[in-house]
């Protein structure tokens, strides 16, 4: 029998017979994988199966003794049992939702479904308290936020450039006109005449007092910018704008007061906190991003 | 017998093939849809789940495929109680009649819940896609009661399941609609390529007798294995080998049609262009597919070139080159069944199903392989003069048509 093997036609042969089975077995392991077994007994951890899915033995210690109010222990077996019950009772409630794909379709769901993945981001930032160095680079960097709130008093005037009643006005002549009008103004002429005589308008932008916030909002960035930095019955120089050349007068300006950090610390604390909650937030949508396939429909965009 | 094998042959198969390929490119035919009924005394619940190509079909265009094809398909749903309709419930104000539920597996999946005035008399109406699609079937779990679910199937012919009265026991349907399955299995492409693969290496009619015992092998164990339920095959997979088997027995056909040691020049190149062709579609299936793929893939090309040395080494092992035969058995078993997964049914309320469809296609397949054999007998004397011709050209269109299978299916072209 050995010798017939070892014989070449023979050994040809067995090893193509040898060659056919291995390339069986490879093909079966790759076509064929270990059917999922659903479980018949309860494995050591959980406390019950619902539909395969396991509800834990430690979540199950830790509702009991958060509802019955004492240690695992000290609760009565009809405690437990109430527990348990309500527990499963909750996982077939939540193994349903995901059945009728309610995330999907109701937006409380989906919402309380983003807050708590942002709950669990943030955890990590309330795990770890910032140090006291932390805290005061934070309040350095946002100094403006810990102030005492600013207001200012002024009156905005404009000679407007290019529109249907100053088509001949050009920059130039109305930069002239506007430094001229600062002349007079510096000097001691009144706001009307001078605003009757230049033709000037007030934007009426702002009118009495207005706190540097609203300001800030009203005004363009580039007056206000101007008007933060001038004192009672200053003048600006002209300034040019995309709606013409502007002069502010500034009647009465109360300028806002840092804070001291002893003082506002606690609400520095809470401002830094939330940043860092925001700042971890957008770390992970930027790795669910990074990971994920977003494709959007010709014609749209976010 | 000495070949007629040249390049002329090889490249007018798979030229031909080229125009063949776009028609029967396609796995076999996964029209059909499943529903879960549970019958709870008066009130009947139902799930449907609706593969996306059927899904598609029923949504006519609409935006929402899930929502419309939900609507279509429930519309052609109902249940009566001794001849009176049951109505079917709104589950609410906003989803109405069906509950749409999350997409698994490629398919979309609805419920909806009939209650009838009572228990007496009930019958399960199913109109869903027979009017538009006459094959189309649906693979109904049946459960009356809290009692062991039942397979049934709806058909065209079929589209109504009456209840048995209260307290009797739901017996299902027997083999015979799932042996017809079996048999039509026989009009797929690719169970035709293996019959005409088959024949091209069968010499004597005793083959005829190695050929059913390889089906019947190839049948019996995809039965054992998937009442078992230790593995399951991996769909797109077992069809891609499925297809690859047809290009093993073009192979071995050729090599078989060539007398003595393949030493001509052509058979050289060959057989090195196909280990090349082969190893590079093993490391790109295991890439592009993963390492269960690849190993799929080199396995399938280790047993195609043991399989082609066997069949150029005589009639001692003939049985060997028939291999093939059992092999595609068992896939085409193992691959019918796991596509009432859906149903999450267990072994023994599949066994009738299983049992008739696995009857079915062998004997579909051995018959089929009979009368071709019985056919070519007859016809032997007018074959002759393009005999050695016809079969090369043959062998090469199946080996070619096997590869674009085992591709196509792989990658889901």
């Amino acid at each position: 029998m050995r010798a017939a093997l070892l014989a070449r036609p023979q050994r040809r042969l067995a090893l193509a017979l040898a060659a056919a089975a291995t390339g069986l077995a490879l093909a079966a392991a790759g076509v064929f994988h270990p059917a999922p077994r659903d479980l018949t007994s309860v494995p050591p951890g959980d406390v019950a199966l619902v539909n395969q899915q396991p509800i834990l033995m430690s979540d199950f210690v830790d509702e009991t003794q958060s509802t019955a109010g004492g240690s695992f222990a000290d609760a009565t077996p009809a405690d437990r049992a109430r527990v348990l019950r309500n527990m499963i009772d909750q996982e077939l409630l939540v193994q349903r939702a995901l059945a009728i794909n309610l995330p999907e379709q109701d937006t409380s769901v989906r919402d309380a479904l983003a807050d708590g993945v942002n709950n669990e981001i943030n955890s990590g930032v309330l795990a770890t308290s910032p140090d006291e160095g932390a805290l005061r680079v934070y309040f350095a960097a946002h100094q403006s936020d810990y102030s005492s709130k600013g207001s200012m008093n002024l009156t905005d005037l404009v000679l407007h450039v290019g529109g249907f009643e100053n088509v001949d006005q050009s920059v130039n002549q109305a930069l002239a006109d506007a430094a001229e009008a600062v002349y007079q103004l510096r000097s001691g002429a009144a706001l009307d005449y001078v605003q009757q005589h230049f033709s000037m308008m007030d934007s009426g932008k702002v009118s009495g007092d207005t706190l540097d916030f609203a300001a800030q909002i009203h005004l363009s960035p580039k007056l206000y910018a101007v008007a933060r930095g001038l004192s009672d019955g200053q003048v600006s120089n002209p300034i040019a704008d995309t709606d013409g050349v502007h002069v502010l007068v500034m009647h009465h300006r109360v300028a806002p007061v840092p804070a001291d950090f002893d003082s506002v610390r606690n609400n520095v604390y809470s401002d830094y906190t939330k940043a860092r909650e925001a700042e971890a937030q957008q770390e992970n949508l930027k790795f669910l991003r990074a990971t994920a396939q977003i494709l959007i429909a010709p014609g749209h965009g976010e | 017998m000495r070949s007629f094998f040249g390049w002329g042959p090889l490249a007018a198969g798979v030229l031909l093939l080229l125009g063949a390929m776009p028609s029967a490119a396609a796995a076999p035919s996964t029209d059909a849809s499943y529903s879960i009924w549970t019958v709870d005394g008066s009130t009947v619940h139902v799930r449907f789940i609706l593969p996306k190509a059927e899904a598609v079909l029923l949504a006519a265009g609409a935006l929402r495929i899930d929502a419309a094809a939900a609507a279509a398909a429930g519309a052609q749903l109902s249940v009566s109680a001794s001849s009176a309709d049951c109505p079917a419930l709104i589950q609410d104000e906003w989803v109405g009649k069906y509950y749409i539920l999350a997409p698994a597996s490629g398919a979309y999946r609805f419920e909806m819940t009939f209650a009838c005035p009572s228990a007496v008399g009930l019958t399960l109406h199913n109109h869903v896609l027979f009017s538009a699609a006459p094959g189309h079937i649906d693979y109904a779990s049946v459960q009356v009661d809290r009692r062991r679910a039942v397979l049934e199937t709806f058909t065209a012919a079929h589209q109504d399941l009456v209840l048995p009265s209260i307290g009797q026991t739901l017996h299902g349907p027997g083999l015979a609609p799932f042996a017809r399955q079996g048999l039509a299995r026989l009009w797929g492409a690719d169970a035709l390529a293996l019959v005409a693969g088959l024949l091209l290496l069968a010499r004597r009619w005793r083959d005829l007798l190695d050929i059913g015992c390889a089906l019947a092998l190839g049948y019996a164990t995809a039965l054992a294995i998937m009442l078992g339920g230790l593995v399951a095959p991996d769909l797109s997979i077992a069809a891609a080998a499925a297809g690859f088997l047809v290009a093993v027995l073009g192979l071995c056909a050729l090599r078989a049609q060539t007398d003595g040691p393949p030493s001509a020049p052509q058979w050289r190149v060959a057989m090195g262009a196909c280990a090349g062709v082969l190893g590079a579609g093993v490391l790109a299936a295991a890439a592009a597919k993963g390492l269960s793929t690849g190993l799929a893939a080199a396995g399938l090309g280790l047993f195609c070139l043991a399989q082609v040395f066997i069949a150029g080494n005589g009639p001692r092992i003939r049985l060997l080159q028939f291999a093939p035969a059992a092999l595609f058995g068992l896939l085409d078993g193992a691959v019918w069944a796991q596509a009432l997964h859906p149903l999450r049914m267990t072994g023994a309320g599949l066994t009738p199903a299983l049992l008739g469809y696995d009857l079915g296609a062998f004997l579909a397949l051995a018959a089929a392989t009979g009368a071709g054999m019985a056919g070519l007998w007859m016809l032997r004397r007018w074959l002759r003069p393009v005999q050695l011709f016809a079969g090369d050209l043959a062998a090469a269109a199946l080996t070619g048509l096997g590869l674009f299978w085992f591709v196509s299916r792989l990658y889901g072209v």
